[in-house]
């Protein structure tokens, strides 16, 4: 892969990213930083990414690894780790949603960010539309292992949901 | 379709992508990169290993010094024996570091990572062996001679006292005893190295996570 099929494919899935950032990092500059420090990680194993191979799965799979990495060391460190310099790779804006859908999202966005790392990863997944085999591959664990847990999440969701 | 799934898409939709990326960025990108996780570990190895060898320099020709004086040389025998065998394990540590990659599975990765912050614990047990012949690199021959009762009386309860806690802490200081006793977490808290307990504790959620 060249580095200007690289760029393409980082703006091509620069969405999932995003929300792979937040969903990890509450503050906006851990955002950009672990959004950084993704699209460094990604770029550094672009050499060995085998072209036979699919492409969500790999990127997938760095972008999580490297979330949860980065979520433990702020979190074992109870520093803030700042890379300096100013390249705005977060969103600029947010364009608001409907009141109810806004609501909703926001309560969604709470749900993720209580999970522990591991959840977060599959609940992610989930929501991205992933195959249970897909998921599977990414997280390291059986397909009936994601139905099960998959199962026990919705569960928690929707009890969530009911305190609207 | 999936009522949450429909929500997320929405949020999709709320977030204006803007990532200006390009080439020049993506190499200012690489060059602001310096404390990524596996950087960390690898530079606290890298450290230990340098200083390690330091000590270990001072420490030979110390043993040098005192070749004929049998408790003194044995004393810093050992320490030099503890030194080599923990930056033996730094060495390999930094050896795990090297195969760990981001590509992997998310458990794999995860579980080496965790793997890896714990095993400093390994290493500080292996250290604790050294603790009694503290008290005893100091006693060359002429003491033993002069020491007269005084210095007995002080020498023998303190080495007694300290090879106990060695041994104590050699059999407690391990991942598996520090999920099991809370007296071992709480001394490994206490000493600052709470971040080996969260290890550990991660690893246990790991396991769990595997389990259908």
């Amino acid at each position: 892969m060249n580095d200007a099929e690289f760029l393409q494919l980082i703006r091509d899935n620069k969405g999932i990213l995003f929300k792979i950032s937040n969903s990890y990092c509450r503050n906006r500059d851990d955002r950009e930083d672990l959004m950084q420090e993704i699209i460094y990680q990604l770029w550094k194993s672009a050499g060995s990414f085998d072209t036979n191979r699919k492409f969500s799965t790999w990127m997938y799979r760095i972008a999580l690894n490297v979330a949860i990495s980065y979520y433990r060391q702020q979190w074992r460190s109870g520093l803030r780790i700042t890379f300096g310099g100013g390249l705005h790779l977060m969103p600029l804006a947010e364009s608001p949603a409907e009141p109810d859908t806004e609501e909703k999202i926001e309560l969604l966005q709470q749900f993720i960010s209580e999970q522990n790392e591991l959840d977060k990863a599959l609940m992610i997944l989930y929501l991205e539309e992933r195959p249970y085999r897909e998921i599977a591959e990414i997280l390291g664990i059986t397909e009936t292992n994601v139905a099960t847990k998959l199962s026990r999440i919705k569960g928690r969701l929707r009890q969530h949901f009911l305190k609207l | 379709m999936d009522e949450f799934i429909q929500l997320w898409k929405a949020y999709d939709a709320k977030l204006e992508h803007s990532l200006q990326l390009n080439l020049r960025l993506l190499k200012e990108v690489q060059s602001q990169k310096t404390r990524s996780v596996l950087r960390m570990l690898t530079a606290g190895r890298v450290i230990g290993i340098v200083i390690g060898v330091l000590y270990e320099i001072i420490l030979c020709v110390a043993f040098w010094y005192v070749r004929s004086q049998p408790v003194m040389a044995i004393s810093i025998g050992v320490f030099i024996v503890v030194t080599v065998i923990a930056m033996g394990a730094y060495w390999w540590e930094l050896v795990l570091i090297g195969r760990i990659g981001y590509a992997d599975n998310i458990v794999n990765t995860q579980e080496k990572l965790a793997g890896i912050q714990s095993s400093i614990i390994r290493t500080l047990r292996i250290s604790w062996v050294q603790l009694p012949f503290w008290a005893t690199f100091f006693v060359s021959n002429g003491l033993m001679r002069k020491g007269g009762p005084v210095f007995w009386a002080v020498e023998i309860p303190v080495v007694l006292a300290l090879t106990v806690v060695a041994v104590v802490l050699f059999r407690n200081l391990t991942p598996e005893k520090m999920e099991r006793k809370k007296w071992v977490r709480k001394l490994v808290d206490g000493t600052g190295w709470k971040s080996v307990t969260r290890a550990i504790g991660f690893m246990q959620e790991i396991k769990e996570f595997r389990q259908e």
